[in-house]
């Protein structure tokens, strides 16, 4: 089993954060902001160093908690530091971006790297909805649409045209060609049963992230089936997990931790007011929706949980068990880790890899 | 679409086993459209429809090509180069490279496929099982002036699958030909 570390490139102060989205720029000091990102870099590559076998990015907008709005500018910085681990880009949110433009990050990405990326699509948290103004209810088929045309643009030799449903384009002709043939390292990060079998008929992988292993292993066992009736068996590195950790020395050092957030209301996650939430998930369903009283931006208004809290607390012992149940149970074969913890600081973060790498890693190696 | 009619004659050679209602009704707003019978394929085809094209249209012509009706059509094309202004053929069945399971194309077309004079467009279903991956290739780099397109979302029966999405495209090529690449409408949203 590999472990991935997320390059989420928190902002230093995000504990002072409001707990709702977005997060207002006014909240950002250069300085700081600077210093963050170095410090982030720097966890990347200590991550590599205590044995990580891949770096992964998230596109998350608008908040300072994952600061990666655009992660392929942020992957590439990463990638000249860190020269031999995976660059895993989880990913680019489809349904938001150009994928042709998509579709030119990644290969220039995977060109820079010799051939170390990895490919991630996926539609994005709900809140994502509300960046580039596209409507919620079309985000599961421009996503379908967007992965076809994007490895359509990587292995189409010559110049083409494009009369998609959501997308046209009358000259695609992506360059550089992909170092990985084909196309690089892919997998779809998804829970719905259509973005499953995409996966599935297409040859690529499966990434589920924040949700128990029971529930992993219900969405595992149809890719497999779907998988075998395509005519294929995806390899270990094709099934990734992701979830949040926090690792202390002992189960009790980690259990006091997480009862001290809780108790000063640090639920890890992002949070919209309750309305705008409630908005998204009905036109991502298709529902009518009444639009009175829905505003976003505001630091105020009811909390809903954005994002679930911890997957992994506890010592190494706990930890290790919590991670290899996913690997027993799911066939998990890579666990990208969330390890910027709001009221954590650089520090922190980097104490905890190196307990991470000491005591966990070597044991998941073996899997 | 606009009203005001063009005066050019399209010819659509249509093999497919169900005909493109949709894209023969669509352009029929703005062009003259002329659907002859494609009959067998083979050389008696063409000359069937040289001849009748020959009796019906003293002008020039667009010309579309679909499925099976693609061999007739880009022969049409290579018969009468100061006739034909364009060729678009829709998952055309005439070149199916040798060693993709795809055979049965007609190897004289493929060879000829440099001497087409006029604009082209080669038009596929993004998942059509039928044609191979690398036609579109040999289609592009062996046509002088040759465009390729994918219809998202389609199949083999691409006016079947996306019969707006293909109506739309043949329209824009037709009237533009070459030039159609260049976006046209406006992307102001409150101008």
């Amino acid at each position: 089993m590999k472990a991935s570390y997320l390059g989420a490139m928190g902002y230093a102060h995000r504990r002072d954060f409001p707990p709702t989205w977005p997060t207002p720029p006014s909240y950002s000091d250069p300085a700081t902001s600077v210093q963050s990102y170095q410090d982030g870099i720097e966890e990347c590559e200590f991550a590599e160093e205590m044995g990580f076998e891949w770096v992964s990015f998230s596109e998350h907008h608008y908040s300072g908690r994952i600061a990666t709005g655009t992660p392929a500018v942020m992957a590439a910085a990463v990638a000249e530091r860190c020269k031999s681990v995976k660059i895993a880009m989880l990913g680019p949110l489809l349904p938001l971006n150009n994928p042709v433009r998509a579709a030119e990050e990644l290969t220039l990405l995977d060109n820079i790297t010799n051939g170390r990326l990895v490919m991630g699509f996926l539609r994005g948290t709900p809140n994502e909805d509300q960046v580039y103004g596209v409507h919620p209810s079309e985000g599961r088929e421009r996503l379908l649409e967007g992965m076809d045309l994007i490895l359509k643009a990587m292995t189409e030799p010559e110049p083409f045209s494009w009369e998609g449903r959501y997308y046209q384009y009358r000259t695609v002709a992506v360059w550089p060609r992909p170092v990985q043939q084909p196309f690089p390292s892919a997998l779809v990060a998804t829970r719905s049963d259509d973005a499953v079998q995409y996966a599935a008929e297409h040859g690529l992988g499966l990434g589920v992230s924040f949700v128990p292993w029971e529930q992993v292993a219900g969405i595992t066992e149809r890719y497999l089936r779907w998988c075998d009736e395509a005519g294929w068996q995806p390899e270990p590195d094709q099934l990734v997990f992701r979830g949040s950790i926090y690792l202390a020395e002992t189960d009790q050092q980690a259990q006091d931790w997480f009862r001290q957030q809780t108790d000063q209301g640090r639920a890890p996650g992002m949070a919209l007011r309750s309305s705008v939430s409630q908005v998204i998930q009905a036109s991502r369903a298709g529902q009518d929706v009444d639009y009175r009283n829905v505003f976003a931006g505001s630091a105020s208004g009811d909390i809903v949980g954005g994002a679930p809290g911890l997957t992994f607390v506890g010592g190494p012992d706990t930890v290790f068990e919590q991670i290899k149940a996913y690997h027993d149970q799911c066939g998990t074969g890579v666990i990208d880790l969330f390890f910027q913890q709001p009221s954590l600081t650089h520090r922190d973060v980097m104490t905890e890899i190196d307990l991470f790498g000491r005591e966990v890693l070597p044991r998941l190696k073996e899997l | 679409m606009a009203s005001e009619p063009v005066r050019e004659t399209v010819v659509i050679v249509d093999g497919s086993e169900r005909r493109s209602a949709n894209l023969r009704d669509g352009l029929a707003q703005r062009w003259l459209v002329l659907e002859p019978e494609p009959g067998d394929s083979g050389s008696d085809a063409s000359d069937r429809l040289a001849a009748t094209l020959d009796a019906l249209v003293s002008e020039q012509y667009g010309l579309i090509g679909v499925s099976a009706g693609a061999s007739a059509a880009l022969d049409q094309a290579l018969r009468s180069p100061e006739r034909v202004t364009a060729l678009i053929l829709v998952a055309p069945l005439a070149v199916r490279p040798a060693g993709t399971g795809h055979t049965g194309g007609s190897t004289d077309l493929e060879h000829r496929l440099s001497e087409v004079q006029c604009p082209t467009l080669v038009v596929f279903g993004q998942e059509d099982a039928r044609v191979a991956p690398e036609a579109a290739s040999i289609y592009r780099n062996r046509i002088p002036n040759c465009n390729i397109a994918f219809v998202y979302g389609a199949g083999h029966d691409i006016a079947a699958d996306r019969p707006q999405a293909l109506l739309n495209l043949v329209a824009d090529y037709l009237e533009r030909r070459e030039t159609f690449i260049v976006q046209s409408r406006s992307g102001a949203i409150n101008p």
